[in-house]
């Protein structure tokens, strides 16, 4: 079940449904809430349409079905294969772009409102995922091998985020957070008193906590519970582990990791729940939440009590 | 009698204390090597220093009574 935002909708706040989760933006000058919104909404929709694997017309499904032959690309799209590829290089392939087939097998293969209570769980069935250096970008030239769907859904959503709190920020000149579902980041030289106040919480009744982000920090969550689909007793969820083309154990139900950017705090939330018990090896230091199974809470790097 | 005795003993409390350092010098190494093993590695992640240089932002505990501006929740 996708997050269901279920904070105030303040004169300081717009918030809508988009893929299949929550877009919210808060500005510190309500005066341009509108036109923040306007241009949130604009830029995500330009996301959609250069990366959605679930648009057939979309540029990135364009570029698979080319047979394996390179393909020229917007910047957009080159841009957010290129951070995809980049966090595939960062986490040794925990987070890889060619796990789309895979995700499709197992029934994620439209929108995610659209599955949602689709009884769909092939148990045994295992999807080989093809290697992330087989994706080859060459300045905004593409080649996918064929046969090979990409998935930028770890990194793309983020990436949005990202964008779209700098575009604000830079043609409205006002401070905003951007949160699309668990991924929140914000822009603009100045927080709210004390800082953005960001609510913790992956399910209703799971533990939370309130904790407040500087001027131009991101924060990610992601969840082994979250995004689920099948059947009773066999519920799958989106985080695939490339290694076995399958969702990875779900050594943890929650990882939350905080950054200066949406896209850098998703990658690493993502990596470290397929990573499972190396998580707290690959975070280190960076300030990061993660949640058991049992709802045990580990904190990392700092991450306020 | 006495003097082999002796000798005996010196050369025992000298075999023990050359083990003990053979012990001691393999304890150190296995430390050293578990230590190198968690350390900060290839497989660990690179800091990426924000605007302030700082290489993550400082988190501060917000009070529970206070309302979110948005949620961080798995989706």
């Amino acid at each position: 079940m996708p997050l269901v935002e279920a904070l105030s909708v303040g004169a300081d706040t717009a918030q809508w449904t988009v893929w299949g989760t929550v877009a919210r933006i808060v500005v510190t000058d309500p005066a341009r809430l509108a036109e923040a919104a306007t241009l949130v909404k604009a830029e995500l929709a330009a996301v959609d349409e250069a990366c959605s694997r679930f648009r057939a017309d979309s540029e990135l499904r364009r570029a698979c079905r080319a047979g394996g032959r390179p393909v020229p690309v917007s910047p957009l799209l080159a841009e957010l294969v290129g951070a995809a590829l980049r966090a595939a290089a960062e986490t040794g392939g925990d987070v890889d772009p060619t796990v789309g087939a895979a995700l499709c097998g197992l029934g994620y293969d439209r929108d995610f409102a659209a599955i949602t209570g689709r009884r769909v769980a092939p148990g045994v069935r295992v999807f080989d995922t093809p290697d992330w250096r087989s994706v080859r970008l060459r300045d905004r030239e593409l080649t996918v091998p064929d046969g090979v769907l990409l998935d930028l859904g770890a990194t793309a959503k983020a990436a949005a985020a990202d964008r779209a709190a700098a575009l604000v920020a830079a043609r409205l000149g006002t401070s905003v957070l951007v949160a699309l579902g668990g991924d929140i980041a914000t822009a603009g030289s100045s927080a709210p008193a004390g800082g953005w106040r960001v609510l913790v919480e992956d399910r209703p009744g799971d533990p939370r906590c309130l904790v407040k982000l500087p001027a131009g920090a991101a924060l990610a969550t992601s969840s082994t519970v979250g995004r689920t689909w099948g059947r009773p007793g066999e519920l799958l969820h989106h985080i695939i582990d490339p290694r076995t083309g399958r969702p990875a154990p779900a050594v943890w139900r929650t990882v939350s990791v905080a950054a200066y950017s949406c896209l850098r705090a998703n990658t690493l939330s993502t990596a470290a729940i397929v990573r499972g018990a190396g998580a707290v090896r690959l975070l280190g230091s960076v300030p990061s939440r993660l949640v058991t199974r049992d709802l045990d809470v580990l904190r990392l790097g700092g991450w306020p009590t | 009698m006495m003097r082999d005795t002796g000798l005996r003993r010196t050369w025992l409390l000298t075999g023990a204390l050359a083990a003990a350092g053979v012990a001691g010098t393999v304890a150190v190494g296995l430390a050293a090597r578990a230590a190198d093993a968690g350390a900060t590695t290839i497989d660990s992640v690179v800091p990426s220093p924000g605007p302030s240089g700082a290489a993550s932002p400082a988190l501060s505990a917000g009070d529970s009574t206070e309302p979110g501006q948005a949620t961080s929740g798995g989706s």
